[in-house]
């Protein structure tokens, strides 16, 4: 998959990930990575950004048996950029999916 | 390029944000370590987590990444490959090659989502866009927000605005914080030579307290840079352009102004230079005496003679020629001094 394209994208797959329920760094890059092939690392900076834009937020929770671990949640603000974002993203595939089957039919 | 394990990744993550100017945040590197934590936690060796977390360079190009257009995937190579071991983030060093960058980059700030991210961290880019630029207070703002004629009036014109306030009315002192400070913008310092703008500088100390409020005057600000006179000099008077002019009612405290700068200048500057110049000759003699003292008589074979009367005699030349470049100075000065205040009494 074309990296440009992946990155974009995976905003969206981080928000959509956080949206269902609460995850820890490496929980998330598991999912994530369980799915698409990403260049692990980069989903950390990535949760950064979505963090300074208040998209999303973090916790600490102390573990009995490890240091504490840090928890990612989703915001409100985060919510309504998860509906615009996967309404863009559906309204996008489907677009590309009608032009691709438009040129087969030629 | 992957790291071999935890401690190589962190320090070739700490090394690569730091040579593209990101802050080296806490944050980063307790992020990281919880991962590699809880990777071995399901029994992965750190140099398997190192190859699935990837190119080290590329996490933290993340950290600065704007978006994902083809503008910032120039700039973040461009960064990438510049020297590594100039600081981008220092504002005074101007790269060429990032300063033509810089405009095409703007709108794309602009316009990416990220927008407040990007302000937050100090990432290199920034320094050279416009709104870092705006943003910034001191040195690049000060010229825009000070009035124009600050840097650029001839002292003319500052001379006889600032005596025609008194005979107005102006209360005295009105202004007196305001004067002074236009004077010491670093264009006005610099675009002088040194003597001009001293005398400058004294006499709009000295005129200040009377309340001139210059940069007020439509008149004045309006002088374009070019047509002004240099600033101190006191070119374009004539003693005939006195003829029928009465003198400012005000001429007590003038000449009381005057006669304080013709002490400062003709007095009290080279008592104190005079005092410098002192020690550093008593040092000399005293250097110069133990040199004769103590010295073996070797020392004043006929070339050694030779050779120290020629040192002397060039010393001496010079001296002379600083000695006559200095009294002209200071004949200027007090010139200028003079005239100006002679202005300012009849209103020039």
């Amino acid at each position: 998959m074309n990296s440009q394209l992946k990155r974009g994208t995976l905003e969206l797959c981080v928000l959509s990930i956080l949206s269902s329920s609460d995850c820890y760094g490496y929980e998330l890059v598991n999912k994530i990575s369980a799915c698409m092939h990403v260049t692990e690392g980069t989903i950390y900076p990535l949760m950064k950004r979505l963090k300074d834009s208040a998209t999303i937020d973090s916790y600490i929770v102390e573990s009995q048996e490890g240091p504490p671990r840090k928890y990612y949640t989703i915001t409100d603000k985060g919510r309504t950029e998860v509906e615009r974002l996967s309404k863009e993203w559906f309204d996008f595939v489907e677009s590309v999916n009608n032009l691709l089957k438009g040129d087969n039919e030629q | 390029m992957t790291a071999k394990n935890k401690e190589d990744f962190l320090f070739q993550l700490h090394t690569e944000l730091h040579r593209i100017g990101v802050e080296n945040n806490e944050d980063i590197f307790a992020d990281f370590e919880e991962h590699f934590r809880a990777s071995s936690e399901q029994g992965y060796t750190e140099e398997q987590t190192c190859e699935k977390l990837g190119d080290v360079k590329e996490i933290a190009r993340s950290y600065i990444d704007i978006d994902s257009s083809r503008i910032n995937s120039i700039v973040a190579n461009a960064i990438e490959d510049s020297r590594p071991h100039v600081s981008l983030t220092k504002p005074g060093r101007n790269e060429p090659a990032d300063s033509v960058k810089a405009p095409a980059e703007a709108p794309v700030i602009e316009e990416a989502p990220h927008t407040e991210i990007i302000a937050d961290q100090p990432a290199p880019i920034r320094e050279y866009t416009p709104e870092h630029i705006a943003a910034e207070p001191a040195p690049s703002s000060a010229p825009v927000s000070a009035p124009r004629v600050n840097i650029s009036k001839s002292s003319e014109h500052v001379q006889s605005d600032q005596s025609v306030q008194p005979v107005q009315g102006t209360p005295v002192g009105a202004a007196a914080s305001a004067a002074p400070v236009r004077e010491f913008t670093p264009q006005h310092t610099s675009s002088e030579p040194a003597p001009e703008a001293q005398t400058n500088t004294e006499q709009n100390t000295a005129a200040a307290p009377q309340g001139a409020e210059a940069p007020k005057d439509p008149h004045v600000a309006e002088i374009p840079p070019q047509c002004g006179e240099p600033a101190g000099s006191g070119k374009g008077f004539r003693w005939t352009d006195l003829k029928g002019k009465s003198p400012n009612p005000d001429i007590g405290r003038l000449i009381m102004w005057i006669c304080l700068d013709l002490f400062v200048f003709t007095w009290a500057i080279p008592a104190l230079g005079g005092l410098v110049v002192g020690y550093f000759g008593l040092v000399a003699g005293l250097g110069g005496a133990a040199v004769t003292t103590f010295a073996v008589p070797s020392m004043f074979h006929l070339l050694s003679r030779i050779f120290l009367g020629t040192g002397f005699a060039c010393l001496t030349v010079m001296l002379g020629a600083l000695g006559v470049k200095i009294a002209i100075g200071y004949i200027k000065i007090i010139r200028n001094i003079v005239i100006a205040h002679i202005k300012a009494i009849y209103d020039l």
